[in-house]
């Protein structure tokens, strides 16, 4: 990681000084002009050589002293009146959150949990500062890579009881938190992190659920949020310091499903957060998202029945057998057209327990074959209207678990931005393991205008039998993904922070009057002289 | 006023002193600068063919058996014929206020010793129209005279000397920045061949040596023509030299004709030029 710089300037309209440069060009070369002198008589100066022309071009080319000194006068003038700031700016280390469970729970599984902590630890930027916690064993903070690897390479199990969720909730003001264990679900995960913008100061950042508890990290200073575990509400009122975050814990037990909102004073529904935890018992399949008709009907078609029941709902059922498992199947909006966009490739008919598809859209998702529709169809995705806000929503399908993404234009904006993404991605790093070398991220750094990046359209795909992660926005990762060659490959994509190392500032009146007194020193080297 | 009281004090003094160191001689003959016939005796000389025979001194030959001749110092008409250049060339930098007071000045000493003064001013090529003064009385009309001498137009030193080939032999002033086109040179050897005692006054301005740096547009003052120099380090050299050969040649052919060349810088004080000049 190397070092910046950056230059900013308190007045820069005095940088329009630096327009003053080709007139002083065209001053010069006015100033070498042949000027007009009387001289008594020409006599001897018909016995001198006439001049070259080229010579007399090349002598009114040539910039001299006077010209050299106007330009820096204007150049100092122009830096000291703009009062330049100079910094240098040098990367700052990103914060790991990294959660080994070494409970009981990890008893036979403890190795390799170590060795995929370790790989992570070691795919790690160099200057990564460390947060470890080994639990139920201790906490380290601020450690070097390898500080983390030697403690992590000693550690062994025990038979002690821990609280993994709540070391991962500590470690949450992190850059990167994950927790490693043999608990499934999105626990396992640890923690995903979600990014609402600068105008949302409230917001469900992280929702876990470890040990039979429910763990939530809430922004803002008072928020009060309503926890749903299994069939049981509740309303709290969470209070942190200003810019803090609050920890929101519950036992879960055996509930199936568990989701925190936050309660808007206005009254209106928000969706701001919901989470989604898949039992650990069978084959569950957890589904959030709004509900509409168009996918209620498909769903339920399926055999899936909302548990919890209002908008947005969880829809909790068993993946049919003969669903098909693979990457990702792209069906349209409930609100599109149909032929608005297309889905080239293969598509046949797979054999499905959904029946009586009434919707256009939704058959195209029970007719695909979801296996062979990889991201290359996503990247032939083609919108026949470009201009129109049609958003493709997105269900994927693995190992059991199916999320449905939403459309997030508004007004829905928030619900796949807080619930389905996060979802969505704690799905994919759990596929892929969280190591430094395959953790996709959460589209913190993915830049919007309008604030964060839509990640809906994210795909997923399936490469020499390995899911792959892909930005859909991104046209090299798109290639890339489409290359059998070259497959893509997610990547840690943390966020970049500078911390200001040096700072110095052009002295505005000392670079004002240096600069005027090398317009002076100009001025008096331009005037003629005698030889 | 070209002189000032205490430059004709100056001037009169210079004049006193010239009449003692003639002593003996007629009213208005003054020894001449030229060696030759005449009766001061100057001294001896070694006898070179083609010396006149009746030079040799026979007492001496007598005395010493070694031929010499006896030189004797030329004696000149008692009258000073001023020819002062009014061309556009001398209006710069001063150089026509020093030639008006050269002219002035040796007018004034030669009035002073009693000798006939003939002023002529030449510009526009050719000479204007002299005037004459003959009485220490007529020094303040000379001076208003010279004063009123404005510059125009090209030289005329060619002419001017021309018109004086059948005057008088006597002495001659030549007063001028000698930038002619139409050198005076010749003229002023056939003076000197007729006898005359010829003074060249070469008024140079120090500006004249040092051109401004850079591109220029020449304009002949006398002319209106126009030449475009650029004056680096090289043209630097070539003018110093040019110049150099110019003031010279014109040494030179003084030096080789008997004719006294005096190089004078223009605002130098009298002082520094009238015993020279005058």
């Amino acid at each position: 990681m190397g070092r910046g710089g950056l230059l900013s300037a308190a007045y820069p309209w005095a940088l329009a000084a630096f327009a003053a440069l080709p007139l002083l060009w065209w001053w010069h070369r006015a100033r070498r002009r042949p000027r007009d002198v009387e001289w008594p008589s020409l006599l001897l100066w018909k016995r001198l050589p006439v001049p070259d022309p080229a010579a007399v071009a090349r002598h009114r080319r040539r910039a001299d002293a006077a010209l050299w000194l106007a330009m820096a006068g204007v150049v100092v003038f122009a830096v000291g009146a703009a009062k330049l700031k100079f910094r240098t700016l040098a990367p700052e280390p990103i914060r790991v959150g990294v959660v080994v469970d070494a409970t009981a729970s990890a008893r036979g599984a403890f190795r390799e949990i170590a060795a995929e902590a370790g790989s992570f630890v070691r795919g790690l930027p160099g200057d990564a500062v460390v947060d470890l916690a080994l639990v139920p064993f201790g906490e380290w903070r601020g450690l070097a890579k390898a500080e983390a690897l030697d403690r992590l390479s000693k550690a062994g199990w025990t038979d002690a009881p821990g609280d993994v969720a709540g070391a991962a909730a500590r470690f949450a003001g992190d850059d990167v938190v994950a927790a490693f264990g043999s608990h499934p679900g999105p626990a396992e995960v640890a923690t995903w992190r979600v990014h609402t913008g600068g105008a949302d100061t409230h917001a469900v950042e992280a929702l876990f659920v470890a040990d039979g508890e429910l763990f939530a990290v809430v922004r803002g200073e008072s928020v009060r949020v309503t926890v749903r575990v299994g069939e049981e509400s509740e309303s709290v009122e969470l209070t942190s310091s200003p810019g803090g975050r609050a920890l929101l814990r519950r036992p879960a037990g055996a509930a199936k499903t568990a989701s925190v909102e936050i309660e808007r004073p206005d009254g209106f529904e928000s969706n701001n957060a919901r989470f989604w935890a898949a039992s650990s018992e069978g084959a569950p399949v957890g589904i959030s998202g709004r509900d509409f008709p168009a996918l209620r009907r498909a769903l339920e078609g399926a055999g899936l029945k909302p548990e919890l029941g209002g908008s947005p709902s969880i829809w909790i059922g068993v993946v049919p057998a003969a669903a098909p498992r693979g990457a990702a199947v792209i069906i349209d909006p409930p609100k599109g057209v149909a032929g608005l966009f297309e889905v080239e490739g293969e598509i046949t008919p797979a054999e499905t327990r959904i029946p009586d598809l009434t919707e256009p859209l939704v058959k195209v998702a029970a007719a695909a074959d979801l296996s062979k529709l990889q991201v290359s169809r996503a990247r032939k995705l083609r919108f026949l209207k470009p201009p129109v806000m049609l958003v493709d929503s997105l269900i994927y399908l693995c190992d059991g678990t199916v999320v449905v993404a939403f459309d997030p234009s508004a007004p829905n904006s928030n619900w796949p931005r807080l619930v389905s993404f996060p979802l969505f991605w704690a799905d994919v790093a759990r596929r892929f393991r969280p190591s430094a070398g395959n953790m996709i991220s959460t589209g913190d750094s993915l830049p919007d205008r309008h604030g964060p990046k839509p990640f809906f359209r994210a795909g997923l795909f399936l490469h020499n039998g390995a899911p792959v992660a892909v930005n859909l926005e991104d046209a090299r990762e798109l290639a890339e993904a489409a290359s059998p060659a070259s497959p893509a490959s997610p990547r840690l994509d943390l966020p970049t922070k500078n911390v200001i190392l040096s700072e110095r500032t052009v002295p505005p009146a000392g670079g004002a009057l240096a600069g005027l007194a090398l317009l002076i020193l100009s001025w008096l080297a331009a005037r003629p002289r005698r030889r | 006023m070209l002189l000032s009281s205490t430059d004709l004090a100056r001037l009169a003094a210079l004049a006193a002193a010239r009449r003692s160191s003639a002593p003996g001689a007629p009213g208005g003959a003054r020894p001449g600068a030229r060696k030759g016939a005449g009766s001061q005796f100057e001294g001896h000389r070694g006898y070179v063919s083609g010396d006149d025979p009746r030079t040799i001194d026979w007492a001496a030959y007598a005395r010493t058996e070694n031929l010499v001749i006896r030189e004797f110092r030329e004696e000149v008409e008692g009258t000073l014929a001023v020819l002062l250049d009014a061309s556009a060339s001398m209006a710069p930098w001063g150089k026509s206020l020093t030639a008006k007071r050269v002219a002035a000045a040796a007018a004034v000493v030669a009035l002073l010793q009693g000798d006939q003064t003939r002023l002529a001013a030449f510009a526009a090529g050719k000479a204007l129209e002299p005037r004459g003064f003959g009485n220490p009385k007529d020094i303040p009309e000379l001076d208003r005279h010279v004063e009123s001498i404005g510059t125009a137009g090209a030289g005329g030193g060619l002419a001017a000397a021309k018109t004086l080939l059948h005057a008088r032999r006597g002495r001659i002033l030549f007063v001028s920045d000698l930038l002619e086109e139409e050198s005076a040179g010749p003229a002023l050897v056939a003076l000197r061949v007729h006898g005359h005692a010829v003074t060249v006054v070469h008024v140079v301005a120090s500006e004249e040596a040092h051109p401004p740096e850079g591109l220029l547009r020449l304009r002949d003052a006398e002319t209106g023509e126009i030449r475009e120099v650029l004056f680096d380090d090289a043209t630097a050299a070539s003018y110093s030299r040019a110049l150099e050969d110019f003031a010279g040649n014109w040494r030179t052919l003084c030096a080789s004709h008997g004719i006294a060349y005096i190089r004078l810088a223009a605002g130098a004080p009298l002082a520094e030029w009238a015993e020279a000049v005058c």
